[in-house]
């Protein structure tokens, strides 16, 4: 029984990845559009803001919806959308993803962290500090 | 001083810049993505708490300084291990005004002939010394997983930059056509890394070395598989190597021109013979010189690349020199880059059916460049007005700095002079009345001013870096609107954008969200 199931579903991931692979490498032209329709998305999203992202995306559905089912303008429309959703989605998250804290006081500062990134030559060396730790802020005229 | 190590130094810090214009570079958008709060320069030596130990990096860095003099050495460790810190300034130059600065970011031709080599490297081992079981044992799967594992490896010295993860994933997707017997050169394997890209850090779209990537990787791989590279022997090779320079050449024109507002005119001559030298000389004696070190800690193979590489580098300053080596030409209008990659883009893809709409939209492209710019009145930001157009130049602020000057040349296109602008509190400039560093209501709402004739006109716009104001019954720019906005560019009085409303201002995805965050973090300081 364990067998059989395991079979089957070994089979159909092998089927699915058959068909990934010949849409990659041989078939489907489409995939060639999907870098454009990821990166409108992206672009909406951080020139113009999710709002506009949001037009978009509800004016695509509309679209879609409207259109008589057996178009290939309708599956256009439906693949451009869910992509610029997609990177619209891609393009949050990774914001959220990353919240760093603002660094409001420019000044002389004593400070002490973890170097995890070095750019080394004999003359200057350029790190990046982690768990920075400021230890006393010094007044400008005085260091 | 090496990853891991705890230090203590005083330094002086400030949060990333914003933009110096609307348009401009903006440092705070890259620092974001890279999660850095603040950047800063040491004033006192770093005092070295715990140390850590050298990372595999570090030692190939160190080892490159070690064997090779100092300029050299900045180059060779830039192609290895993406390090550019040790590259002097002049080299810099002379590699971008050549056209040869890509060779600096570890792209394909750094990661296929890693991995190339070790796939025949594997295969030739295991065919030498495993004869009698090299027909039973998976030969292809076993070099394929080496090459990967190795080009990885590669990436982490390389420290993820976007070139080499692009490149990485590039050769991923050949490996896996190889194992499955694809033809794997296509043009859909350079979309789906660019979707995967673009999927894990949506960011590298508006990166320049995304952008300059893929368009000169798509048109190889389209001249690639529409066989244009033909024929063997040295005219062969030659030729080959004209059209490949050739076409990223043009293919990459439309960036350099928005980013740079530069051309480097004999690139393609130079990278004529100086991908040659990097495939065939620098890059093999460099990585057999890197291995060597590692293995024995010998100096003596990456010594005799510097030869290679001081070749490479007085190609690139023979040519920096030569008249006209680079032109400068005014900034290309955002919306005529998009038109050129549009027509791009369908010209790789749809090839002879799309002609006509690929022609309408280079011919839009073309328009759009030669199209007379809309030159704004004047630039804002909180230091004051930064740029103010005054007959048929610009007037900039004296205090501002090189690369400021050098955005307003590019962006409008017309000489810029230095000087002191609006020496007086008030100064008016086609109905738009600027106020500085001031409180007082007089001139804050000061709606009439006086022009060359004498008369009395009414003000449009008020524009006040310093100073908070609001129902003045006169549309203002008011030093709250700089602080949360960025700079501003004044078209005319009803014309008006900021730094906010173009491509950078990642927080303008939720505008509201931004404000409030602002506000909540930040001390009033008007």
């Amino acid at each position: 029984m364990l067998k059989n199931v395991v079979g089957v579903c070994f089979s159909k991931i092998s089927k699915s990845l058959h068909e990934a692979f010949n849409a990659i490498f041989e078939g489907q032209t489409q995939v060639l559009y999907m870098p454009l329709a990821i990166g409108v998305g992206i672009w909406i999203c951080y020139t113009y803001g999710i709002v506009p992202l949001a037009y978009v995306i509800v004016l695509g559905v509309f679209g879609w919806w409207i259109l008589p089912s057996t178009t290939v303008v309708k599956r256009l429309i439906a693949g451009c959308v869910l992509l610029i959703a997609l990177g619209g989605v891609a393009a949050i998250l990774r914001i959220l993803y990353l919240p760093v804290s603002p660094f409001w006081y420019k000044g002389i500062y004593s400070v002490s962290g973890t170097v995890i990134h070095s750019d080394y030559s004999p003359s200057r060396t350029k790190v990046v500090l982690d768990s920075v730790e400021i230890r006393s802020r010094a007044i400008a005229g005085k260091v | 001083m090496t990853e891991g190590s705890r230090i203590t130094v005083k330094s002086f810090l400030r949060s990333p810049p914003k933009p110096v214009m609307p348009r401009a570079f903006d440092l705070r958008f890259v620092a974001y993505f890279r999660g850095i709060q603040a950047y800063g320069k040491a004033i006192s030596p770093a005092h070295i708490i715990i140390a850590g130990r050298p990372s595999l990096r570090g030692r190939i860095t160190q080892g490159i300084f070690e064997a090779l003099p100092p300029t050299v050495a900045g180059v060779a460790a830039a192609f290895v291990t993406g390090d550019r810190v040790g590259i002097s300034p002049q080299d810099v130059k002379a590699l971008r005004g050549s056209g040869l600065a890509h060779l600096l970011a570890i792209s394909g031709l750094h990661i296929s002939l890693v991995m190339a080599s070790v796939y025949m490297l594997v295969t030739l081992v295991t065919i030498v010394f495993l004869r009698n079981y090299s027909t039973r044992i998976p030969l292809k799967i076993i070099a394929s997983i080496a090459a990967l594992s190795v080009g990885f490896v590669y990436l982490f010295i390389a420290n993820f930059s976007l070139p080499t993860l692009r490149a990485f994933l590039m050769a991923s997707i050949l490996v896996v056509g190889v194992l499955t017997d694809r033809r794997v050169v296509t043009l859909r394997s350079v979309a789906l890394s660019a979707s995967l890209i673009l999927l894990i850090m949506p960011e590298s779209l508006f990166s320049i070395s995304f952008q300059l990537s893929f368009a000169a990787v798509s048109v190889l791989v389209f001249l690639y598989y529409h066989s244009r590279f033909q024929g063997t022997g040295v005219i062969a090779t030659v030729k080959n190597l004209s059209i490949t320079s050739l076409a990223v050449f043009l293919a990459t024109i439309p960036f350099t021109a928005h980013y740079f507002g530069t051309i480097a005119v004999y690139s393609v001559v130079a990278n004529i013979i100086a991908i040659p030298l990097m495939t065939f000389l620098v890059m093999p004696l460099l990585f057999c010189g890197v291995i060597v070190y590692l293995l024995v800690h010998s100096t003596m193979v990456l010594s005799l690349s510097g030869v290679a590489l001081s070749l490479l580098l007085s190609l690139a300053h023979f040519v920096y020199a030569l008249p006209h080596s680079v032109i400068t030409v005014s900034r290309l209008p955002v919306a005529s880059l998009l038109f050129f990659i549009l027509s791009g883009y369908l010209w790789l893809t749809s090839g002879q059916s799309g002609r006509l709409i690929i022609s309408a939209l280079l011919s839009i492209a073309m328009i759009i460049a030669i199209l007379p710019k809309d030159i704004a009145a004047a630039y804002v930001d909180n230091a004051g007005v930064v740029a103010i157009k005054y007959n048929d130049s610009y007037l900039i602020n004296a205090r501002r700095n090189s690369y400021f000057a050098k955005w307003v040349h590019l962006e409008t296109g017309l000489a810029v002079k230095r000087a002191k602008i609006c020496k007086k509190r008030v100064c008016y400039v086609d109905a738009i009345a600027y106020v500085y560093g001031t409180k007082m209501p007089a001139y804050l709402c000061d709606k009439h001013w006086k022009d060359r004739q004498g008369k009395n006109k009414r003000v449009k716009l008020i524009v006040a870096p310093r100073a908070s104001i609001k129902n003045c019954g006169v549309p203002s720019i008011d030093a709250l609107d700089i602080y949360l906005n960025g700079s501003y560019i004044i078209k005319t009085a009803t014309r008006v954008t900021h730094a906010s409303s173009g491509t950078g201002s990642f927080l303008g995805i939720f505008p509201s969200m931004a404000r409030w965050w602002y506000h909540a973090r930040t001390p009033h300081r008007l």
